[in-house]
């Protein structure tokens, strides 16, 4: 089959023999049944087998199991019916080297026709080292992955427009979707709805390439609950440095702020308990104080009843002077009650914009503690939209939880114990709160007096409370009064002014 | 000749309106600002009756009382007070008073208890 050789033909063969030899990727020939005919030395070393080993033999040496045994059957059945599942384009497929161990490797193979017969070209492409990479990118994507999925905050990502690209395990978990029932959809559903211009404003940061630290904001479950977060966004940047996106960390903190709003609750009710002692020796010692000249009163009075009736001639002169020194006592209880009003004004008086019914609630937390009366159906009627107060709020809870004690203790005796707390908006110019119990009531007699020191229904009570009460609403522009309640009982009621409009 | 009271109260006017009311009701009256200066009172004999305030500084009414009782003094007694302490009871009842009564006292009341103690006074004379 060797003619003589042609100069150029020669040319040919030895430019031939060089691309070959030289190419760095394997280039092999086959005939059609599979009989290796050119081997090249990149072939030598991918597969360790040497030309002389190969050539002549069937190309199916070089392939594990199973495509070893599959291949005669290709050739066949392209040889038959012409379909191709290789020839003319190339895929991955795996080598077997001399040793026994195997490699990927890319396969492109040609056809073309030599000397009348059908030849297939193939070119090997060694992929050992990219597929090493790609498997430790792999592996190093799915740590990843596993750090993401097991953190216990909720590490969201998700587009410029808001929308979720992706969901982990902890964000299931606090915010209650599932992965798939969120991703594609906007993150806004996640807001509370007096918050959903927080997203603006976040996006507006991420646009200028800046992210949030730490935000404490709330958000909503799927179950319309609202958690207390902690959020953190990043900006996502593509290849180019371009924003395409954030990812968004969200820390539940809901049982610490529920902690630090107990720890808040039970230093004001320390506060208050403080402040109603305070109240409570500050009421024993006033009581005492003014009992003194009361008592003088009573006997100069006394005396001098006695004198009128006399009939010693010193009698009007005496009487006179005993009048005069009742006088004087009475000037000394009323410095007594002045010094007492200035000091409940002046202590701390700190007028704030307070919301009438939070006042109210938070009287009714505390003004029942400590009571010994059990069984109270406690009601709030609220005002839904009561004007702001300007007002003392220490002293206006005051105010409550005395009159709430009273109530309490004055149902101890009572079958129905009703205590019910309500503020009324008059007009928005002011807000009534008023105290209803269901207790025996006040004797129309005792009423009358009712505001005035040492005047009580109670046993053992020191009939204090509702003077300095009353001093305390009047300091605020109000007057506090009593007015039977109608299913029996007593109400207690006050107004508050609304405070002047700020804007 | 009336009977003598002897009266104990820190407080100037009410003890000055005492002793003027129980003056007006024909009684003798000696009085003392505290129980300090009725115990380092001259060798008087007691009077026929003690009203006494309990709430004084120094010494109060009943550790007056329970001094007295202890060195064999008997004298009846009436103790005012101006608040209500329960816890006070059991030792009142050992200084055997005739009454515990609550200030603003009713005068009628008052000379009431009084006639009582001074009777009771001259029945164990």
């Amino acid at each position: 089959m060797h003619g003589p050789v042609d100069p150029a033909a020669q040319s040919d063969d030895t430019l031939f023999q060089t691309l070959i030899a030289t190419a760095v990727d394997g280039i092999m020939v086959i005939d059609e049944r599979g009989i290796v005919q050119v081997y090249n030395r990149a072939c030598e070393r991918l597969f360790q087998y040497g030309a002389d080993e190969v050539i002549g033999q069937n190309i199916k040496m070089l392939m594990p199991a199973p495509y070893r045994n599959e291949h005669d059957g290709y050739l066949d059945s392209y040889r038959n019916t012409g379909k191709a599942r290789i020839i003319g384009i190339g895929r991955e497929a795996r080598g077997q080297r001399k040793d026994g161990t195997e490699f990927p490797l890319y396969l492109s193979v040609g056809q073309g026709t030599l000397d009348g017969k059908r030849i297939f070209v193939g070119i090997v492409h060694d992929l050992t080292q990219l597929k090493a990479e790609e498997a430790a990118r792999e592996e190093q994507r799915g740590m990843m992955a596993s750090i993401v999925e097991t953190s216990n905050d909720a590490i969201i990502s998700k587009t410029l427009d808001g929308i979720v690209t992706s969901w982990n395990a902890a964000a299931e978990r606090i915010f209650g979707y599932k992965a798939e029932e969120i991703i594609g959809k906007p993150i806004s559903i996640l807001f509370p709805p007096d918050l959903v211009e927080e997203e603006a404003m976040i996006l507006a940061k991420l646009s200028k390439g800046e992210s949030i630290q730490h935000y404490e904001t709330v958000r909503r479950r799927k179950n319309g609950a609202h958690i207390d977060i902690s959020l953190t966004v990043s900006p996502l940047f593509d290849a180019s440095g371009k924003i395409v996106g954030a990812s968004k960390t969200a820390r539940d903190i809901t049982e610490r702020k529920a902690a630090e709003a107990r720890l808040q609750l039970l230093q004001s009710e320390l506060t208050h308990v403080a402040r109603l002692s305070e109240m409570g020796q500050f009421s024993a010692a006033l009581a005492h104080e003014l009992n003194q000249p009361l008592t003088a009163i009573l006997n100069y009075t006394n005396v001098a009843k006695r004198l009128l009736t006399s009939q010693n001639p010193d009698s009007p002169a005496k009487t006179y002077e005993t009048i005069a020194k009742a006088g004087q006592q009475a000037q000394r209880a009323g410095q007594i009650i002045r010094r007492m009003r200035d000091f409940v004004e002046k202590r701390d008086s700190k007028r704030t914009i307070e919301d009438v019914n939070k006042i109210a609630a938070d009287a009714m937390a505390l003004g029942l503690v400590g009571t010994k009366v059990a069984n109270i159906k406690m009601q709030t009627i609220f005002a839904s939209r009561a004007p702001a107060v300007l007002v003392d709020k220490v002293q206006i809870q005051q105010v409550l939880v005395n009159l709430l004690r009273n109530a309490a203790e004055a149902m101890t005796e009572s079958p129905r114990r009703e205590l019910t707390v309500t503020t009324t908006n008059i007009d928005d110019t002011s807000v009534e709160l008023s105290v209803a119990d269901t207790g025996p009531g006040i004797p129309d007699e005792l009423a009358k007096r009712l505001f005035e020191p040492f005047v009580t229904t109670k046993v053992g009570g020191m009939g204090i409370g509702l003077a300095i009460s009353q001093s305390i609403v009047e300091a605020h522009g109000g007057q506090l009064r009593m007015t039977p309640n109608k299913d029996g009982g007593t109400i207690f009621h006050f107004r508050l002014p609304a405070a002047p409009d700020m804007e | 000749m009336g009977l003598t009271i002897d009266l104990v109260d820190d407080d100037d006017a009410v003890r000055d309106s005492l002793r003027a009311l129980l003056e007006s009701g024909g009684y003798n009256v000696r009085d003392y600002a505290s129980g300090v200066l009725y115990l380092q009172r001259s060798n008087e004999p007691p009077g026929d009756c003690m009203i006494v305030d309990h709430h004084m500084p120094e010494m109060t009414g009943l550790e007056l009382l329970e001094s007295l009782r202890a060195n064999g003094n008997k004298t009846p007694a009436i103790i005012l007070t101006g608040r209500y302490d329960p816890s006070l009871e059991p030792r009142i009842a050992q200084v055997n008073v005739i009454a515990l009564l609550h200030k603003p006292v009713d005068d009628e009341q008052l000379f009431d208890w009084l006639d009582k103690a001074c009777g009771e006074n001259r029945a164990a004379h």
